[in-house]
């Protein structure tokens, strides 16, 4: 059930019986830029460890430990050129906790959490700021030890010199991140709080009328609504490489290539069966080719992103084997073009993509996304006419969008132990 | 069958043991549209000494072995199991811990043809030399893979530290080395012995309607002769019950951004079984919270003092021959990290009889999460293990819980924690010394 809160803030409730918590999201939406996505990182990092009614971490565990050991968290995502700042929540069913309606306390608790930040004289709390500002940074830093991670920030920072803003890690910026001002930080949070779009999205064994009238006591103010743009169209430019040497055993190889293919648009499902075939399932012709039948790599895999067009390419190999394991994709890649597909191969592929599809009816968190995304772009697909055209899609289909794929960003991380 | 009703859980299990001693359970989840499968023996990576079926003299096979197993049982004489499952829509994997393999399955569609499918590779082994000396450089890319990850050295080297002597200080998937050695015959071996039947179970979840799919697993296994189960014998190394083995500080350097510390402390005490053992996990897991858990005063003061940071957390493992507990964290402090927590530990006593109030909302969180647990198919099916607390199961966990008192989870910590039973490891890059 949908339903209008007030201009700019939609709430959807999907009522199932199905699961044993009642999951919840609230999502507030932007336009995505570099600055707006290290600010909504550390909001995050902040939020999620204090707020006015309950200052530290311990205060805050404390309370989700009274309601049963409910989760919250904050986090950033972004789908092409929207950003969003989601706070999530989940809480067991009512029957499990001896009556106690949970669910209308963890709404008092989200609205306590995000409208009641630890702040003062139009700042977050000076301690608590700091100390997040740091703890992030830090964390930024420790992420590059993970180096499937470090190797495909680095080839993002390759593909999209001309957009940063798409290149920037979920995690931030750490440059921008460190130049932030409480006083900027906290402002911004009113601009988002009454600006941003917002979409509230329940999953759970709950009665849509009782979550509206949770959600109209939160009083939230109208805000100037429309679809903002979501999908961006990289224009191709002369491809680019890049290598770097770090002392470690393995290398990596990354590889960015322009996919001109968008999110539901005509050629979408044609695109997520050709990612299947060449790298995205592992039945697929990466995964057989360079790991199976050569053992050159314990993965090798490729992932499609029709928001912005990017199909992307990773392999942990050995560093001899850079220039083999490199043959062997462009090869898979022009057998597809040239239509040179197995059909028993391709039927595995499409039942695979079936299997996944239908497996996410049973998170909550996937049901969670879909709402959203479905939102964000303005149309529904159901379960139905998703099977259909999924299954509609042909090898010469696939082949001809095999002929789309441009490579455009090479990034290799070569392992070198004696450094 | 039996059928067995958790009303705490809303939950109903279904059980029967094959006559080729087979232990199956399924668990119908209403509403759920996938299924979820898996298999698994009682053999993991320190099972490398042992009698082969049918012989009765002790073998010991190279490090890694069970591992390679698991990744060698897809591949058939002319056919990947991965693919059959996928040209019935699923997706399949397996993995490897200290004492267990699992080879599992997930599927929306042709559960039949899927079960069939999972049984059959499991139960059929092919392994040539050729097919085997294919999967030494896939593994050892894996290998080296987890050598460059500092998380995983963390905590696996702590493990080695803390059982120097034993099997358990082995890597999972074993060294370069050691998998090079690897034949066909010892994998052949192998799998007579531990893939018996009698020492293996079958765990179905989501989408499964129970008389049905029980007669499918009672024909798949009637088709097949295992021969007669014989009881397993591994060799047991001689444990040092003083921990004197005990490596107690080490010190490794590789490039990391941040030094990483990890503080081990392995279990002396001889374990109770059952239903004591489960009581005895959770008395430890609730304990360790009230200590040092995002709930704990401790664990505040040493935030806000910058010593340890949102990285800290803490694992607790209680398996077959083994527990122990790994605490760790990246700070910019080793030596103060290592000293408070330490602290931390050697008062755990005094503190966690202080913790009434603070004891009362743990074991409420616990409950919450234990039922949380039951919306996740994986969850259900990966962690059940029905020989490590036999007669019970996870499936009485609430109940545990429920009846622990204050008293019960200082007396598991204060038999558990001992100041000679602790390993530390920092971490730190080449330049730090």
């Amino acid at each position: 059930m949908q339903v209008h809160v007030t201009d700019g803030v939609t709430l959807n409730v999907i009522a199932t019986p199905q699961f044993k918590t009642t999951s919840i999201s609230i999502d507030f939406l932007a336009p995505v830029s570099t600055l707006g996505l290290s600010q909504r990182i550390l909001l995050a990092q902040l939020l999620e460890t204090s707020s006015a009614d309950y200052p530290t971490q311990t205060a805050l565990a404390k309370k989700l430990a009274t309601l049963y050991g409910a989760s919250y968290g904050v986090n950033v995502y972004r789908y092409g050129l929207i950003n969003g700042l989601r706070f999530s929540s989940s809480i067991i069913n009512d029957q499990f906790a001896n009556g106690e309606n949970l669910t209308q306390e963890i709404f008092a608790f989200l609205k306590q959490v995000i409208f009641r930040p630890l702040a003062s004289d139009g700042r977050f709390d000076t301690t608590t700021f700091d100390r997040q500002q740091v703890n992030l940074i830090a964390y930024l830093k420790s992420l590059n030890d993970d180096k499937q991670y470090y190797a495909e920030r680095e080839l993002f920072d390759l593909y999209f010199k001309e957009k940063p803003e798409l290149a920037t890690s979920l995690y931030g910026d750490e440059p921008t991140i460190e130049a932030v001002q409480n006083t900027a930080l906290y402002n911004y949070y009113q601009q988002l709080l009454t600006h941003d779009d917002i979409k509230i999205t329940v999953v759970g064994d709950v009665d849509a009328d009782d979550i509206a009238r949770y959600v109209a006591d939160w009083q939230l103010p109208s805000r100037t609504s429309g679809r903002q743009p979501i999908v961006y169209q990289r224009p191709v430019t002369t491809a680019v490489s890049e290598s770097e040497t770090q002392p470690l055993q393995q290398s990596k190889l990354n590889l960015a290539y322009q996919l001109p293919v968008y999110y539901r648009d005509t050629h979408f499902y044609e695109a997520l069966v050709f990612n299947g075939l060449f790298g995205g399932t592992p039945i697929s012709l990466l995964f057989k080719n360079v790991r199976e039948k050569n053992s050159l790599a314990y993965y090798a895999s490729s992932c499609f992103d029709g928001f912005t067009g990017t199909l992307s390419v990773q392999a942990g190999i050995d560093q001899r084997n850079q220039q083999a394991v490199l043959d062997i994709i462009t090869e898979q890649l022009d057998d597809i073009a040239h239509g040179h597909i197995d059909s028993e191969v391709f039927n595995q592929v499409v039942a695979s993509l079936i299997n996944n599809h239908e497996s996410r009816q049973d998170s909550p968190r996937a049901v969670i996304n879909q709402s959203v995304l479905d939102q964000l772009v303005g149309s529904t697909v159901s379960a139905d006419d998703w099977l259909a055209h999924i299954q509609a899609v042909t090898p010469q289909q696939v082949a001809a969008i095999a002929e789309q794929v441009t490579l455009q960003a090479t990034y290799f991380l070569k392992g070198d132990e004696s450094r | 069958m039996k059928q067995i009703d958790y009303p705490q859980l809303g939950e109903t299990l279904y059980q029967e043991t094959l006559p080729n001693g087979l232990r199956v359970y399924l668990l119908p989840k209403a509403g759920y549209h996938r299924t979820y499968a898996v298999m698994t023996t009682e053999y993991g990576s320190i099972d490398n000494e042992f009698v082969p079926y049918g012989q009765s003299e002790m073998v010991s096979l190279p490090a890694g072995i069970a591992h390679f197993l698991e990744h060698k049982m897809f591949e058939k004489a002319d056919h990947d199991a991965f693919d059959t499952f996928a040209h019935f829509g699923a997706s399949s994997n397996a993995f490897t811990s200290f004492t267990h393999t699992s080879y599992l399955f997930s599927t929306t569609r042709n559960l039949k043809e899927n079960l069939d499918t999972l049984l059959d590779f499991v139960q059929d082994p092919y392994f040539t030399d050729k097919t085997v000396n294919k999967e030494k450089g896939i593994i050892g890319q894996e290998i080296q893979m987890y050598e460059d990850d500092p998380n995983s050295r963390a905590y696996f080297g702590t493990i080695a530290n803390l059982y120097p002597d034993q099997p358990l200080a082995n890597d999972i998937a074993g060294t370069i080395d050691s998998i090079d050695k690897i034949t066909p015959e010892d994998l052949y071996l192998a799998h007579k012995t531990f893939y018996h039947p009698s020492n293996m179970s079958l765990f179905v979840v989501g989408k499964v309607s129970p008389e049905e799919t029980m007669q499918w697993v009672r024909d798949n296994q009637g088709q097949k002769d295992f021969g007669d189960p014989q009881p397993i014998q591994r060799q047991q190394l001689p444990e040092k019950h003083d921990g004197s083995d005990i490596v107690h500080q080490k010190t490794l350097t590789m490039p990391v951004e941040r030094p990483k510390v990890t503080i081990g402390i392995r279990g002396l005490d001889n374990l109770p079984t059952g239903r004591d053992l489960l009581k005895y996990e959770d008395a430890l897991s609730i304990g360790m919270e009230l200590l040092i858990g995002e709930t704990a005063p401790d664990f505040l003061r040493l935030y806000d003092q910058g010593v340890i940071d949102d990285s800290f957390g803490y694992n607790i493992e209680v398996q077959r021959g083994a527990h122990f507990i790994v605490l760790a964290g990246e700070t910019e402090d080793p030596a103060a990290f290592e000293n408070e927590l330490l602290a931390i530990l050697a008062q755990a006593k005094p503190k966690l009889q202080g913790a009434q109030e603070t004891f009362d909302l743990a074991k409420r969180e616990e409950i919450g999460s234990t039922i949380t647990a039951f919306n996740s198919l994986e969850a259900i099916a990966n962690q059940f293990d029905d020989q490590l607390y036999a007669p019970i199961n996870l499936f009485d966990e609430a109940d545990i819980i429920e009846s622990l008192t204050l008293a019960d989870v200082i007396e598991a910590l204060d038999q558990f924690l001992k100041p000679e039973a602790i390993s530390v490891q920092r971490i730190v890059a080449p330049d730090a010394g």
